[in-house]
């Protein structure tokens, strides 16, 4: 049995909720914008001028950061409580939690990296 | 752990299995838009990859996972938030219902790619 914390998760609860609301209007805009202006339809395929564009201004880059990260938060925290419902042991629990937590932070550090350092280049 | 198969634990089951899909797929998709920094040719290149017949296959898996995890996500903040635990299994086939509609409906457009590349069109 699990019995090491006094936090409730109250919050988490409350935030997974939050981000779940917020991301359903951040997923309509970034779908709905790439599949109507990105896509070559040509090509068939999503193509590099539409995205650097968009990419290259600030106000995009603060958007797709705070969709990084509301992404993450909801979607790690899914997982860490899918994972937390079959694994009792708290040694396996502090491991698993610490593994969930170094994906996170691989997954906003490389994509802050993406969103943050992009630079566009000219499509001759 | 007994469960009762009523609607309730599946919508749970399908949220969470949906959940774990789409983890998945945002650490692909973090990785692969990484590429967009190394300039067009590499991004152009992993794009059409994932253009390619069996990545469509899998995007209209991905597009239902997507509808259904948000759609039941919904139901779960109305039963949370505006008294829903009234209505349970009305909102439970509300929310599969608008899942199948959205579904077909955006996906009409990949589907039919996927059936002419399949058929050699």
């Amino acid at each position: 049995m699990f019995a090491g914390s006094s936090n409730t998760g109250a919050m988490t609860w409350f935030f997974q909720r939050i981000s779940g609301l917020l991301l359903v209007v951040l997923l309509l805009v970034h779908f709905g914008l790439i599949h109507t202006t990105e896509v070559d339809k040509d090509r068939g395929q999503v193509t590099y001028r539409p995205v650097a564009e968009r990419l290259a201004g600030s106000a995009w880059k603060t958007i797709d950061l705070a969709f990084l990260f509301l992404a993450a938060f909801h979607g790690l925290n899914g997982v860490w409580m899918v994972l937390g419902d079959y694994v009792h042991r708290p040694w396996a629990r502090t491991t698993l939690f610490t593994l969930v937590c170094i994906l996170g932070f691989v997954l906003l550090i490389l994509g802050s990296v993406t969103i943050l350092s992009f630079r566009p280049v000219p499509v001759t | 752990m007994m469960y009762r198969w009523r609607t309730g634990a599946l919508a749970w089951l399908l949220h969470r299995v949906s959940g774990l899909a789409l983890m998945l797929y945002l650490t692909l998709h973090i990785w692969v838009t990484h590429h967009v920094v190394q300039g067009p040719e590499s991004f152009n290149r992993i794009m059409g990859l994932l253009s390619s017949l069996p990545f469509k296959m899998m995007e209209i898996a991905l597009l239902a996972a997507i509808v259904y995890h948000t759609f039941n996500g919904v139901r779960i903040l109305i039963v949370d938030f505006a008294q829903g635990s009234k209505y349970h299994k009305s909102l439970f086939w509300g929310a599969i219902a608008c899942s199948v509609v959205v579904f077909f409906a955006l996906g009409w457009p990949i589907m039919h790619e996927t059936l002419n590349m399949l058929t050699g069109h």
